[in-house]
């Protein structure tokens, strides 16, 4: 119940106009510190020399992809059970977020790939099931973009990030189900120094929290552009001095819950 | 060659960002990177701004139009609801 006031527009408008500035500014500043620290403190890796510095870029970004992704089928699926309309916001405006880092992770990955394996590219089980992964927000996001209808829309694409869900234990756990050429698990190992450690959580901290304030700037925006659509469509109504034509007629600005479809 | 061309790419680079061979891996890495976020932060702050200028100016067309209803209600005797 605590959830679902949440879920109502003005109060999230309220709650994110403070809170979207402070995680981006905190996480812009831990992330600037992480990468200072981790490109020229640091040390380089024993075998992997000055090109493990990709790391703490690569890491966070990976983490990112795949929790953005996990984070926008949740709220998903609340928007597709309890018809919320700040929830079918919220999954729209990760899926750009969720993308962009999932390509960082890959480009940084490749280029991580070429000085460590000798090739830029493997079809590895953990970057195949990574590269799917920027494939299933490109649908999400032209799911979006090509249906015009967005109650259609929003009932899609959330189908698309509810079966996506399945490649995200793929990417976690398959450098453990598979003999993989990608390094296995060390994030939240023992193995990992501190020398690295604590740089590369830094990253992760700072990089998830630029993440989490740039989502809530994006759900504020997709607030207003509903606002605005449903007040222009309200003033073309009542501009056309049809009769019968009231102000009961305008469609409320701001609305707890999607119309129950025809 | 390729080995060749990134040998004299890490000898030009300056002291300061100097990882051998591998300094076009690692700046190439963190340029991709930090350009990609920067688009981003771009892309959903200047969204924001558009979205939320245009709210408010639809907004404040509304209530106008709200108040010139009312008073041609006043004017006429009905009821605007």
């Amino acid at each position: 119940m605590r959830m679902m006031q949440f879920a109502n527009p003005a109060r999230f408008l309220a709650l994110s106009a403070w809170l979207a500035p402070l995680c981006f500014l905190l996480g812009l500043g831990l992330t600037v510190s992480a990468w200072a620290w981790g490109l020229f403190r640091g040390p380089s890796e024993a075998y992997q020399g000055d090109s493990a510095r990709i790391l703490y870029i690569h890491v966070p970004s990976a983490v990112l992809s795949y929790m953005l992704f996990f984070a926008m089928a949740v709220a998903s699926m609340i928007g597709l059970v309890w018809r919320h309309i700040v929830a079918d916001f919220a999954a729209k405006a990760v899926a750009p977020i969720g993308a962009s880092f999932t390509a960082i992770c890959l480009v940084s990955g490749s280029l991580w790939g070429y000085p460590t394996w000798g090739a830029f590219w493997v079809w590895d089980a953990r970057l195949t099931s990574e590269l799917i992964l920027l494939f299933l927000y490109f649908g999400y996001l032209s799911i979006w973009t090509l249906i015009d209808d967005e109650e259609k829309a929003a009932r899609l694409a959330a189908i698309l990030a509810i079966i996506g869900l399945i490649n995200i234990p793929i990417i976690v756990f398959s450098v453990q189900w598979w003999d993989t050429l990608h390094q296995g698990r060390s994030l939240f190992t023992r193995n990992l120094s501190p020398a690295f450690g604590i740089p590369l959580r830094i990253s992760m901290l700072g990089l998830g929290l630029v993440g989490l304030g740039l989502w809530l700037w994006n759900i504020r925006a997709e607030i207003f552009r509903r606002q605005t659509l449903n007040g222009e469509r309200a003033l073309a109504a009542a501009s056309g001095e049809k009769k019968g034509s009231t102000l009961t007629e305008m469609v409320p600005v701001h609305t707890d819950q999607r119309k129950p479809p025809s | 060659m390729i080995s060749a061309f990134l040998d004299s790419l890490s000898a030009a680079w300056p002291s300061f960002a100097n990882w051998g061979r591998h300094t076009p891996f690692v700046l190439g890495a963190y340029a991709f990177g930090a350009g990609l976020l920067i688009a981003l932060i771009l892309f959903v702050v200047l969204r924001l701004q558009y979205w939320e200028q245009r709210a408010r100016l639809v907004a404040k067309k509304r209530a106008e139009l709200a108040a010139r209803l009312t008073d041609r209600a006043a004017e006429t005797g009905a009821n605007p609801q």
